[in-house]
This record gives structure tokens, sequence and C-alpha cells, in this order.
């Protein structure tokens, strides 16, 4: 009776939210509001760094900050130099907003999607927005940078037969980028749904593994930040430096 | 088992009010927080610049000043060796010049205390002459006077015939007690 199979053989809601409907139109409330909640912090050290601001002893708010922003622009200079030093404010904001995304769900729930602070990454839309927002960011400036007719151009360089690859992969990279992410975070969630849906004699060991399994979530979430933050400056660079994609 | 209610891959509503959040955070760090940043990153970069440039500085003028220093001791030494050798030169000078002149003087003291002794040896046998000469004038003008006996006469003979002596003894003494000598004469003949 108490095999592994129906050890894990519980009801996990998955991909469930807290639904309101608003004119026909259903929104997941919990993951708007937790990111309302994550923008908000955001917002809040940003302006906070923006008050207190030195430019001698900095705080460590600041320090934090200013090693985001560093290494940000150090990647953007470093590949596209100094002209694009416009694409530092969107690295910056999808790292941190991202990173604390993915920080606010480190109090656990005792089902998944319920968590106390369910991470807002852990839906799809959230990911898919910030993609969306790479993809046409990126397509802009290689318009701006080549014009017209060298980007359509950039498809169909030699050899052209691999140009529909060319367009497929361009149309992944929003996909992939915000699958990975929702990837990582989501069954980050379930995991610790799973955990925490052991039996009751399991206690000191669904604990133990829900603590250990959060500290490694929470260093995924930061990898994932990370990524997601160094693909987007690295598909501008594609977009703005190189002939063909 | 896991129950999916819809398939949440695909994208809703919420999609849009996610796009909206991003952007009005991305306008917010973009507008008010990001220029700020990179402008007091900028400052504390030019700050670090300045203090090295300054630090840089301070070395080099550190360094001409401890060449200038170097340079001046040399010079302190050089000097200092110029002087000795030249204070050398003068005191060897100076010693050969007060030596001759030590020689000098003591030649001339030589020589005047020679021609004082000579000078008083021969007024003290000036002296002796013109006493003997009135001492026999005395004795002369007492025989002639009292009209003495031989024994007297002799006994007078004698005794001027001794002054004498005893005056020629003085004159013979050593040049230094010549002077004396005619003050010891003029009292034995007085």
């Amino acid at each position: 009776m108490h095999s592994a199979g129906t050890l894990l053989a519980v009801a996990i809601p998955v991909g469930d939210h807290v639904k309101r409907s608003i004119g026909g139109l259903t929104f997941d409330l919990d993951t708007i509001w937790m990111t309302l909640l994550a923008g908000a912090i955001v917002v809040g050290l940003g302006l906070y760094l923006r008050a207190r601001m030195t430019a001698s002893v900095p705080n460590k708010v600041q320090v934090l900050w200013e090693l985001i922003i560093n290494w940000v622009g150090d990647q953007v200079e470093a590949g596209m130099g100094p002209k694009y030093r416009r694409a530092v404010p969107l690295g910056v904001t999808i790292f941190v907003l991202i990173l604390v995304c993915n920080w606010v769900e480190i109090l656990p729930g005792f089902w998944h999607n319920t968590d106390y602070l369910p991470a807002p990454t852990a839906d799809a839309n959230l990911p898919y927005a910030l993609a969306v927002t790479v993809f046409v960011v990126t397509n802009v400036e290689s318009l701006r940078a080549r014009g017209l007719w060298r980007y359509i151009k950039g498809f169909f360089a030699r050899p052209r037969w691999l140009a529909p690859i060319r367009v497929i992969e361009e149309l992944m990279k929003p996909v992939t980028l915000s699958l990975r992410l929702f990837g990582n975070i989501f069954s980050g969630g379930i995991m610790v749904a799973l955990l925490l849906a052991f039996p009751i004699y399991f206690f000191p060991a669904t604990i133990a593994l829900s603590v250990v399994w959060k500290l490694f979530d929470m260093f995924i979430g930061a990898i994932q930040a990370f990524i997601f933050a160094l693909l987007t400056i690295i598909y501008y660079q594609f977009a703005v430096t190189e002939e063909a994609h | 088992m896991l129950i999916a209610t819809s398939n949440f891959l695909v994208p809703g509503p919420t999609f849009v009010v996610e796009l909206v959040i991003f952007l009005v955070v991305l306008w917010t760090l973009a507008k008010y927080v990001l220029p700020y940043a990179n402008r007091m990153i900028e400052a504390r970069q030019q700050t670090i610049e300045r203090n090295l440039n300054e630090a840089e500085e301070a070395r080099a003028r550190a360094q001409e000043l401890e060449e200038q220093r170097a340079r001046q001791l040399a010079q302190g030494r050089e000097e200092a060796r110029r002087l000795r050798d030249e204070a050398a030169k003068v005191g060897e000078q100076l010693r050969q010049d007060l030596q001759r002149k030590g020689e000098e003087d003591y030649q001339r003291l030589v020589e005047s205390a020679t021609a004082d002794i000579q000078a008083s040896a021969r007024r003290a046998a000036e002296d002796l002459r013109a006493q003997v000469s009135e001492l026999v004038i005395a004795v002369v003008e007492r025989v002639l006077r009292d009209g003495i006996s031989v024994s007297d006469q002799q006994r007078l003979v004698d005794q001027a015939i001794s002054e004498v002596e005893a005056l020629s003894t003085l004159e013979g003494v050593a040049p230094a007690a010549a002077s004396g000598a005619p003050a010891s004469a003029g009292g034995a003949g007085g």
C-alpha cells in the first residue's frame, strides 16, 4: 500500500492560479500581485539607491546595484561598444526583476501555487512578456542598425537554403528564453510541493529536504536571472553587430 | 497525479498586465535610477583616477626631492672636503708662518739680549774704570795729606790693590751679573 507510487500519488495542482474574470478576460491575480510586489521592491531599491547614492563610500544596496550595473555595462560595451549603452537599462531591469521575482518565493507554501509568495516567473505570462520585449527591442535595433533591406538580406545569406532555419531560429529565441526561465522556476515550485506532500511520518526529512531544496532553488533563481540577462545582451549584440544571423 | 486545469503554457490576458508592469519598472529604472547611478559611478571613477594621478604626482615629486636631496648632500660633502683641504692648507701655512715668526722673534730676542749684555758689560767696565780712578785719586790724596808711615803706605797700597782685584774679579764674572758689579764695587769703594 505504501509503495513509492502511492506515496507520490497526491493531488498537486499544477498551473493553478488565483483567477478573476474582468470583462470576460481571466487574470491570474496571484501572478499579477506578486509581479507588482517584485516590481515595487525593484523600484523601491532603485529609488533608495538614487536617494542614498554617494560617490564616496557606498552602502550595501549601492554596492549591489553598482555590481549589476557594471556587469551589464561591461558586457554591453565589450560586445557592442559604448554606442549601445542604451541597452544597459534593459539588461539591468531584466536581471534585477527576474532575480527578485524568483526570490520572493522563498517562503514555502503547503502546496504549489498557493505559496505564501509564489514566484511570478513560475507563470509563463511574465517570461513571455520579458522575452517578447527582448524580441521586439532586438529586432527594432537590428532594423535601425542595418536598414530594412540588409535586415531581410541577413536571413538569406549564403548558404541560402538555411534561410528558413534562420527565421525559425530568430522566432525561437523568445520561446526558448521564456520557457527556460519558466520551466526552471515552475519545476522548483513543483519540487517543493512534492516534498511537502510527503506523509506526516517523513516530517523531519520533509523539513530538511525542503530547506535544502529551497536554498538550491534560490541559487537556480539567481542563475536563471543571470542567463536571461546575458542572453538578452547577446541577442542584442547579434542584432546590431552581426551581418548574418 | 498532476492536475492541469488548463494549458498554462498558453499566454492569457495576464500577459498584457505583466508586460505593462515590466515596462513600467524598466521605464522607472531607465529614467530615474540608472542615469544617476551611472553619473555616480563615473564620478567615483574620476575621483579614483584623480587620486591615482595625485599619488603618481606625489611619488614623482618625492623622487625629485630625493634626487635633489642626494645632489645637495653630494654637494655638501664636496664643499666640506674642499673646506677641510683648504683649512689644512691654511693651517699648514699658518703653522709655517708662526714657526718662522717664532724663529725670528727668538733670533731678535737673542740679538737684543746679546746687545743688552754687551752694553751692560761695557757700562760696567766704564763704571769700574771710573771708580778705580776715583779710588786711586782718593788714596793718592790721603797719602799726600797725611804723610803716612811706610807701613801705612804699604797697607793702603795693598788695600787699593785688593779692591782693584776685587773689582777686576767682579768684572770677570758672567755678563749676567755685570749690572750688579758696579753697585757692589761702588759700595766697597764708598
